[in-house]
């Protein structure tokens, strides 16, 4: 699923070489957090974090940082999904080319997790089961 | 009576109100979605509104404009940072456009201009 993710990604803006290797360790690390905790990825939301992750690592390189936000709206995300937020983020900087990310950064990234639990959890309450 | 623009606004941060006073200035109806997360019920809101166009805040605006291509077809354009890319974007025929976070008067209002002088 990640290689046709960054495929898709590919077909829609430019992405380098260099970032098709970082971006795939990121979503690899973002299948397994997930996994680990239960929690299905679409392919649907596996683009929507693609895109998020890439438009990041730029943001990280260029040295864009987005603005401060209302610390009251952490309260409206569960503390795991920022935990989870944060440990994706951070690998970035592992590689070397960032700082610790900033709150905003794993604000934005959480709620992309935050929506998937969501969405899972109203799929269970409807009595499906996932294939 | 002339058929006003509808414009739907969401933002990850739950924000828009600003962009919304310019789309009101414009002679627009603006629809902001509330909370957090916004951003990806643009789609859903656009069909449910029958809106003409929509805007999409986070860092890149992309998952609001994929979301709505993804389930209802939209044409979309993301990664913007600017009016006049907006601008573009809408003049180009694109109808969910995805902006880093813009909550300017300035922005709803010069997209709704637009908007409405393609409709004559």
């Amino acid at each position: 699923m990640i290689n046709e993710t960054i495929q898709e990604i590919a077909k829609q803006s430019h992405i380098d070489i260099s970032e098709i290797s970082e971006l795939k360790s990121l979503l690899t690390l973002v299948k397994q957090e997930a996994s680990g905790i239960g929690l299905m990825i679409s392919s649907e939301r596996m683009l929507l974090m693609g895109v998020h992750l890439l438009a990041f690592m730029r943001r990280v390189t260029s040295g864009e940082k987005l603005p401060a936000m209302d610390s009251s709206l952490f309260a409206e995300i569960p503390p795991d999904m920022l935990a989870l937020s944060s440990r994706i983020l951070e690998a970035y900087g592992l590689s070397g080319l960032s700082a610790k990310p900033d709150d905003t950064e794993i604000f934005l990234m959480a709620v992309h997790f935050e929506t998937a639990r969501k969405l899972q959890e109203e799929w269970e309450q409807g009595g499906h089961v996932h294939g | 009576m002339v058929k006003k623009v509808k414009v739907v606004i969401g933002d990850r941060l739950g924000k828009g109100q600003n962009v919304a006073l310019g789309v009101e200035a414009a002679g627009g109806i603006a629809i902001v979605i509330p909370g957090v997360g916004a951003d990806m019920k643009v789609g859903d809101v656009m069909q449910a509104e029958n809106a003409d166009f929509g805007l999409s805040f986070c860092g890149s605006g992309g998952a609001g404009a994929l979301t709505a291509k993804t389930k209802y077809g939209y044409s979309i354009e993301y990664g913007l940072r600017s009016v006049e890319a907006g601008i573009t974007a809408l003049r180009k025929g694109h109808r969910v456009i995805g902006f880093g976070f813009m909550d300017t008067e300035e922005l709803g209002r010069r997209m709704t201009e637009t908007y409405i002088q393609l409709g004559r």
